[in-house]
């Protein structure tokens, strides 16, 4: 029963090491195993790993350590820690960072071999969701998307909202953009997010967005995909009862967000606004060609092939053109850009 | 006699003293001219502070009386009296307001300070040329006239005529009963509409003190409180009244089909018609819009059908004028039009139906005898119900309709009831606050209703998913569980919102009273004085005068009744004399001020050859006084000196 | 009549074919449009994302730009439309935000007062030229011909006046005009995710879709746009978007000023009829 699942074991106790791949490799997944955090991350760059199970407490790089560059630089890749305390703050507190699950020391073969699977499941689950159906049926079975779907921005885990840690001023950042004004107002009746075409997957519908606004809760909206996820199509906007300008809250969010960069680590969506920026300032007009090249080659370099057949269809039709167009007065526009700039927004 | 001003500055509890120093205040308006006494108290409407002014009244001979408080129309009667307590004429009385005017509305405590004191200024110089002057009494007309004969106007007219006064109802259909004729059941306790409705419309029809004006409007109201003239306009039914029987004969034989306005246009009717079976009057009514015979002089078939003769083709409208004491408006709501919110696509996708409608397709005189089905004749085996469609909306109103939640229990039921299908209410919060609300909604969830919390955003027939096909999918966020969602219904049913009738400000202008900005007629005090309006003796209740159900419009019908049968049994009126004179030596004859006096108050005296004000008939407008060319009219209680005295005051 | 005309990026290069058309039908119907002079990119929603006072700024560039003639500002690509037309709002609505443009606009030389009027191209088209007049120049009446008149979602929200937000109608009067017939069509309104396509290219092409499914499903021949956001992602993706959900689309999509030259009879070669991705249709043929 070989699958295709390859996982990483690491731990300084070679016997631990000898047992987990044991357990795994009769379950049919691919082991390997490493002794510290130096070779852990050796290997983990060279091959094509799914799941790291890692010792918390290691000398050198430690298991937390193993944790956050891996889900630096790839976090498709679960991290499930071991963990010699079982004690909830060092479990938490990987949690937030990004961990899959945790396995108490000691443990039985049973415990690993349940853990392991539910992660392997969830991934299954996800990688299903991510590739849409097929099939020439004319309507589309519907599966509800999972709330909780993958998205690399978001490590939160469920716990207590604790007055102390909300941020009260995220209000009156909002309230003071050019159509935050009336946020208040929100009766919560979910008009908006019902009609809004993208809001089924995302991480809060704009209704909640509103909510954890007057709240306070600053982390969790500017780090959730909902924001990055708005088409502006103003559907919101136009139906919402109270008149709340709900496009222009996901603006301003946008806009926080883009400051605080600690938000952004993984978004596309930023890393597209900001070279868009770049180009403008750069031309004073789009340049559609240097804009996906340079997007797709830091956000998805395997999408340019895809791309590419397309670029050459529409090049074929004059419908693509190599070099940019600068306006003439380039240097007015950059004057004005770099004004508006030094006036700090709006807020 | 030299004035003696006595000044008393109310602090209002911190109403007023938070803002203003009183002290400082009080002190200064004891420098101000003619002030013999100036005091600062923490209420002055309470019975010590009310004292205190009948007290220096007699100890300290004052002839003129400022209290400096709250809004004339709070408590302007309250001191007048204290002072007729103390043997001074009341309109030697002033009030200043340095509440609403002042400390409500400024920010800093030194300019509210000096705000009153202008204020107080204001008044004091003003008093000092006060003149005394004597109420008018005028003999009240014991008969009442009610517009509207919905439930609440039928409630207000038999409670009077029971009392044994005379009452003119006067309704615009061709039968009363309002909305709630339309009605299958009531919510809560869903008993049926027609059989509590219908025994009250005959008594109205038989009772003897009740004259009813059916097929009639108010066209126009004159006089004052106690005595007012109402112009009524009798619309033409081409039909004797004292000749048909309502056997309906007629109708059965008239060629002409019209979409019937009571069943909502889900039925027809003929051109000759009564709206409904038990409508009353018991009187048939032909439509001059649709009937051949009136329009082309053709077919006649009606007259020749009747075995009554009762067919007048040649009947006029009639213009009745009654005399009154006191009028109630009772003219009801009308729903909110969902054609202004296409996405819920009413009026463009066949099964999606506004809740009257659904009340007709339900009723057991509707057009389907009862039966809840789609337009294709089938049974829906879904049905969702939409709440708060133009309620709670700021671009169309912003108010909550206060019934639709409850309708739609009432909905939920019947369709359980009656079809066995799956009910799903779309609603943003439940409103069930009157007595055994809670415990019917609580009866529908066990009912098992899905109660799906969250507005809906649209209907639509665009089939996405299995299931969807040839259905209405209403598309919306169930805030509950926190997920998108669309559900595949066969009938949506709209809660569409109550809202102030079209007309509901031409009439507030024929009767002299004011719509809010919900469109709404507007009651004196809204916990104090609900059914009363500005204009004395014109009141209003029901949902003319704001969304509410049959038990909170039948009360206000009843209080309204009472309210109008207090007055009349007051006999006389207390009418306040601030009428204009005009100074017969000063008068030049020259006719300007009957030319203009918008109330007809100023007649000719041909043997001195002047103009002379008929105090019974002046409203006090002073359009006279503005407009004499002598200067010989003058308004009582606000003369030229008065005023002039009054702006001295302010700006000193 | 003279327009000042603000063509945006897209109508540069990826979709000329619909600046060509709207100067040819232009130009039919008695409308110059004068190319605003040194024009910049709106910002669109990329921009605003990033940072919203300088997006405004950049808007307002043009606005000053063009306020130096007395003409309407005529703008074919719905985005900046919307774009323009609301930074022109928010400059007269909030005061705060209308010091800071001006602010920005006066280093670089530059001022706006507030008076230039925005219209987008089918405004123009069909209120200040009439449907009357627009009839009355049809040279082949496009007989039965079943157009899906999409609208997408920024040439009427939010609020912009000139059209129902929620069920428009001009382009369906407009499709009257030419003798077509515009289909039924619920989701004309539904936004067509163009925003989407580079950073979440799932979701877009659901949207897509949806779109497309209800187009085929109500038979239409042709979809016409009035945006070159929209007509990318329907005409370029549309193989794609069918391939990933096992539908076979074929359904052409043109600018709806393309549309009007077949009617009016412009050579289909200066209407840059065949620069769409998907082929051209019997039905559409029947016109070339
Ligand atoms: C769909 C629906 C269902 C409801 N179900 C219930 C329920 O189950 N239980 C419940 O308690 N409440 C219910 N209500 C509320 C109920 O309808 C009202 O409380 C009640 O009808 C108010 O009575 P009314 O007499 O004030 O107004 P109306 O019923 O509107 O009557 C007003 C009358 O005045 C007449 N009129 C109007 N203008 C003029 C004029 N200018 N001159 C002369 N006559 C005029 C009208 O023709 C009408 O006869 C429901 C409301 C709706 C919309
Ligand atoms: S539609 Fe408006 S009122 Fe309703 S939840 Fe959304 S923002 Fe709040
Ligand atoms: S504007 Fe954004 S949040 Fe609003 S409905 Fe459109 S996609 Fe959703
Ligand atoms: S008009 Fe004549 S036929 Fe008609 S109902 Fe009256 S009595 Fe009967
Ligand atoms: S005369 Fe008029 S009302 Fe009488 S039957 Fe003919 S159409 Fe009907
Ligand atoms: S009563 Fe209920 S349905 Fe009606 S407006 Fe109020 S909340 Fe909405
Ligand atoms: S004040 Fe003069 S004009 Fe006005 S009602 Fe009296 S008499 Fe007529």
């Amino acid at each position: 029963m070989k699958n295709n699942v390859s996982i990483l074991v690491v731990d300084d106790e070679p016997i631990v090491c000898d047992s987990c791949k044991k357990i795994l490799t009769e379950k049919g997944f691919t082991v390997e195993t490493a002794l510290n955090g130096e070779e852990a991350l050796k290997k983990f760059k060279k091959g094509d790993l799914d799941i790291v199970i890692v010792d918390l407490k290691m000398p050198g790089i430690d298991g937390m350590e193993v944790l956050q560059s891996v889900k630096k630089s790839k976090p498709e890749v679960d991290v499930v820690m071991i963990t010699g305390y079982g004690t909830i703050p060092s479990a938490v507190e990987a949690m937030k960072l990004g961990a899959a699950d945790y396995v108490p020391k000691p443990f039985t073969p049973k415990e690993l071999g349940q853990i392991i699977s539910q992660v392997v499941e969830k991934r299954s689950k996800l990688v299903a969701e991510k590739a849409p159906k097929k099939g020439a049926i004319l309507l589309d079975v519907f599966k509800k998307p999972s709330k909780v779907a993958y998205h690399p921005e978001r490590v939160w885990v469920k716990d207590i909202k604790i007055e102390e840690a909300l941020d009260e001023n995220f209000l009156n950042e909002v309230r003071s953009t050019p159509g935050g004004e009336r946020v208040m107002d929100c009766m919560q009746c979910g008009t908006c997010s019902g009609s809004c075409p993208l809001s089924y997957r995302m991480d809060y519908t704009p209704r909640e967005i509103n909510a954890m606004v007057r709240a306070g809760l600053r982390d969790e909206v500017l780090s959730s995909n909902s924001i990055w996820m708005c088409s502006s199509c103003y559907l919101c906007t136009v139906r919402c009862p109270r008149q709340i300008k709900i496009t222009d809250i996901m603006y301003a969010l946008k806009n926080l967000a883009m400051k605080d960069k600690r938000f952004l680590k993984k978004a596309k969506s930023p890393l597209l606004s900001k070279y868009f920026v770049a180009i403008v300032n750069r031309y004073g007009r789009n340049h559609e060609l240097e804009l996906t090249l340079k997007f797709f080659l830091r956000a998805n370099p395997r999408a340019i092939l895809k791309h590419s057949l397309m670029g050459l269809r529409l090049f074929l039709r004059k419908r693509f053109s190599l070099f940019p167009k600068r306006i003439k007065n380039i240097n007015q526009l950059r004057t004005m850009v770099r004004k508006a700039e030094a006036l700090g927004g709006l807020r | 006699m030299e004035p003696k001003i006595g000044v008393y500055i109310c602090h209002c509890g911190t109403n007023i003293a938070g803002k203003v120093n009183v002290e400082e205040v009080a002190e200064f308006a004891g420098k101000l001219p003619y002030v013999v006494v100036s005091k600062a108290y923490k209420f002055m409407c309470s019975d010590p502070g009310q004292n205190l002014i009948v007290e220096d009244i007699k100890k300290l001979k004052l002839n003129r009386v400022v209290v400096a408080a709250c809004s004339p129309t709070m408590h302007e009667p309250t001191f007048r009296r204290t002072c007729q307590e103390g043997r001074l004429n009341q309109y030697l009385f002033q009030m200043a307001n340095i509440r609403e005017h002042c400390s409500w509305v400024t920010e800093d405590k030194v300019e509210a300070s000096e705000k009153a004191k202008a204020i107080i200024a204001g008044a004091v110089y003003k008093a000092t040329y006060l003149e005394p002057l004597e109420v008018k009494k005028v003999k009240i007309n014991p008969h009442t006239l009610i517009v509207g004969g919905g439930i609440t106007g039928i409630q207000a007219a038999l409670e009077i005529a029971d009392s044994g006064h005379k009452v003119y109802l006067v309704e615009k259909e061709p039968s009363i009963g309002g909305h709630m004729a339309q009605f299958d059941k009531t919510f809560p306790t869903l008993d049926c509409s027609a059989c509590i409705l219908t025994p009250k419309m005959v008594q109205v029809a038989q009772h003897q003190n009740i004259k009813l004006f059916s097929y009639s409007e108010v066209l126009e109201v004159s006089g004052f409180v106690g005595n007012f003239k109402a112009k009524i306009l009798k619309k033409a039914r081409y039909i004797d009244p004292d000749k048909c029987n309502g056997c309906g004969e007629c109708a059965l034989k008239c060629p002409i089909k019209v979409l019937s306005e009571f069943d909502e246009k889900l039925g027809m009717r003929r051109a000759i018609y009564k709206p409904f079976a038990q409508g009353v009057p018991n009187l048939f009514t032909i439509d001059k819009e649709h009937c051949t015979k009136l329009l082309k002089d053709k077919c006649g078939l009606c007259e020749k059908i009747c075995p009554r003769g009762a067919i007048d083709y040649e009947q006029k409208d009639e213009i009745i004028e009654v005399s009154v004491g006191a009028i109630i408006l009772a003219t009801g709501f009308q729903i909110f039009d969902a054609r202004q919110m296409p996405q819920y696509g009413y009026g463009r996708l066949g099964n999606v139906i506004t809740s009257l409608e659904f009340e007709r397709l339900c009723s057991a005189n509707g057009p389907t005898g009862g039966k809840i089905v789609l337009k294709d004749g089938t049974e829906p085996k879904s049905v969702g119900i939409l709440h708060c469609i133009g309620s709670r909306d700021d671009r169309f109103h912003p108010y909550c309709s206060r019934v639709c939640c409850m309708y739609a229990l009432k909905y939920s039921h019947l369709i359980k009831e009656k079809t066995g299908a799956e009910v799903y209410q779309f609603y943003v919060d439940m409103r069930c606050f009157g007595k055994g609300y809670e415990e019917f909604y609580n009866r529908l969830l066990e009912e098992g209703v899905h109660f799906v919390r969250g507005k809906a955003a649209e209907v639509t027939d665009f089939a996405v998913y299995k299931g969807e096909e040839g259905k209405l999918i209403v598309r919306c966020e169930d805030t509950a569980i926190g997920a998108i969602r669309r559900i595949p219904l066969d009938m949506v049913i709209l809660a569409n919102a109550l809202e102030a009738k079209d007309d509901a400000k031409e009439l507030a202008r024929i009767f002299s009273i004011n719509t809010g900005a919900d469109g709404f007629f507007i009651e004196k005090h809204p916990k104090l004085a609900p059914v009363s309006t500005t204009t004395d003796g014109v009141f209003i209740a029901g949902c003319c005068q704001g969304c509410k159900d049959i038990p909170d419009a039948v009360a206000q019908g009843a209080a309204a009744a009472s309210e109008a049968l207090s007055l009349i049994d007051r006999g006389e009126v207390e009418i306040e004399p601030y009428t204009s004179i005009i100074n017969a030596d000063l008068c030049s004859g020259c006719k300007t001020c009957i030319e203009l006096c918008p109330y007809t108050a100023i007649e000719f005296d041909e043997e001195k050859k002047v103009s002379a004000v008929n105090d019974a008939l002046c409203k006090g407008c002073g359009t006279c006084v503005a407009a004499c060319p002598s200067g010989a009219a003058t308004a009582q209680h606000f003369t030229d000196k008065q005023i002039f005295s009054e702006i001295e005051g302010v700006l000193a | 009549m003279k327009y000042t005309y603000y063509p945006g990026c897209s109508l540069e290069v990826s979709s000329k074919s619909y600046s060509d058309s709207a100067l040819a039908v232009s130009e039919l119907l008695g409308i110059e449009l004068v190319e605003l002079e040194d024009w910049n990119c709106c910002g669109a929603t990329v921009y605003l994302s990033y940072e919203e006072l300088i997006s405004f700024s950049l808007c307002a560039r043009n606005l000053a730009l063009a306020e130096k003639y007395d003409r309407d500002l005529a703008v074919p690509c719905s985005s900046c439309y919307t774009s323009l037309k609301k930074t022109a709002t928010y400059i007269q609505e909030n005061a705060e935000l209308r010091d800071k443009i001006n602010q920005a606009l006066q280093a670089a030389g530059l001022e706006y007062k507030g008076k230039v009027n925005i219209k987008h191209l089918l405004e123009v088209y069909v209120n200040d030229i009439g449907l009357d007049v627009i009839k009355s120049k049809v040279k082949r009446e496009l007989k039965g011909l079943k157009v899906a008149p999409y609208y997408g979602c920024q040439i009427v929200r939010p609020l912009h006046g000139f059209d129902d937000p929620e069920s428009p109608t001009s382009l369906d009067r407009l499709t009257e005009a030419l003798g077509a017939t515009p289909i039924y069509f619920p989701n004309k309104t539904s936004c067509c995710g163009s925003s989407l396509i580079a950073t979440n290219e799932e979701l877009a092409f659901r949207m897509q879709k949806d779109l497309l499914l209800c187009v085929s499903g109500n038979d239409a021949e042709v979809i016409i746009t009035v945006c070159p956001l929209c007509h990318m992602a329907l005409d370029a993706y549309q193989k794609k978007v069918g391939k990933m959900y096992g539908f076979n689309f074929k359904i052409p999509v043109l600018h709806f000023t393309q549309l009007m030259g077949l009617a009016l009879e412009i050579p289909s070669k200066k209407l840059g009829i065949k620069t769409g991705l998907v082929p051209l249709n019997k039905a559409l043929m029947a016109y070339i």
